[in-house]
């Protein structure tokens, strides 16, 4: 396994860098537009505008029929799929520095996400937001079977991550 | 892990960004090994002594 990675990022030579699909490198239009077709990012956008007026046009039309429905509900997870593949592919075209600081970010990520979605209804059984007013924003009605916010937040603590993991290589 | 990398480059006046294009790895990951601060994998260090054509002993060392 390890020497058919290595082998992929020997054929390609010029290694895939994590930094690339940041959005630090995405001010100009061009490198923000070359950066939509590296790791799947393309994919992730679909899910943005498939998942959110998924939601809001099943919500508002109960009467469709239920083919209709049910692709409307899974085509964010379907475009979540192929973000995580071209995410995968993506990373086995890095070398083997940058491969295992994204693989231990994206555990890192995944990791907080969870400690995340399992501590959040916990503070709200608690009455934390209620306790400090924060309820008018909603924050105890947080969607996490999102894949929206799923994405984003994983993305989030990934990238909190690489920056963390990155620091001693710099 | 140690290692002589940096002077074996350095003879051959190769800038970490030349060697980098010449293992297939990125320039940083070039810097982490020189300054001992990542071990290569096997097939990078098997790698690297075939592209200066030294043992890879000669090379990296645990000592």
């Amino acid at each position: 396994m390890t020497r058919m990675l290595y082998t992929v990022s020997v054929m390609n030579n010029k290694p895939n860098l994590p930094e690339e699909i940041g959005f630090g490198k995405m001010s100009h239009w061009s490198s923000w537009r070359g950066s939509l077709n590296k790791g799947g990012a393309a994919w992730m956008f679909v899910v943005y505008l498939t998942d959110i007026p998924g939601n809001w046009l099943i919500k508002h039309h109960q009467d469709w029929l239920l083919a209709l429905r049910l692709l409307i509900a899974l085509l964010p997870l379907a475009a979540s799929l192929l973000y995580v593949r071209g995410m995968v592919k993506w990373i086995r075209g890095m070398d083997e520095l940058h491969r295992r600081l994204t693989l231990g970010s994206l555990l890192f990520g995944t990791t907080l996400y969870l400690v995340f979605n399992a501590g959040w209804p916990l503070l709200v059984r608690a009455g934390f937001f209620s306790a400090l007013n924060l309820t008018r924003w909603h924050l105890d009605q947080m969607p996490f079977y999102n894949c929206t916010l799923t994405i984003c937040l994983t993305y989030l603590f990934s990238g909190f991550g690489y920056g963390l993991f990155n620091r001693r290589y710099k | 892990m140690k290692n002589k990398l940096r002077e074996l480059r350095a003879a051959k006046e190769w800038s970490q960004s030349d060697l980098a294009d010449k293992l297939g790895v990125s320039r940083q990951t070039v810097n982490a090994i020189e300054t001992e601060k990542y071990d290569p994998s096997l097939p990078l260090a098997f790698k690297t002594a075939r592209l200066f054509k030294l043992p890879i002993e000669e090379i990296f060392s645990d000592k």
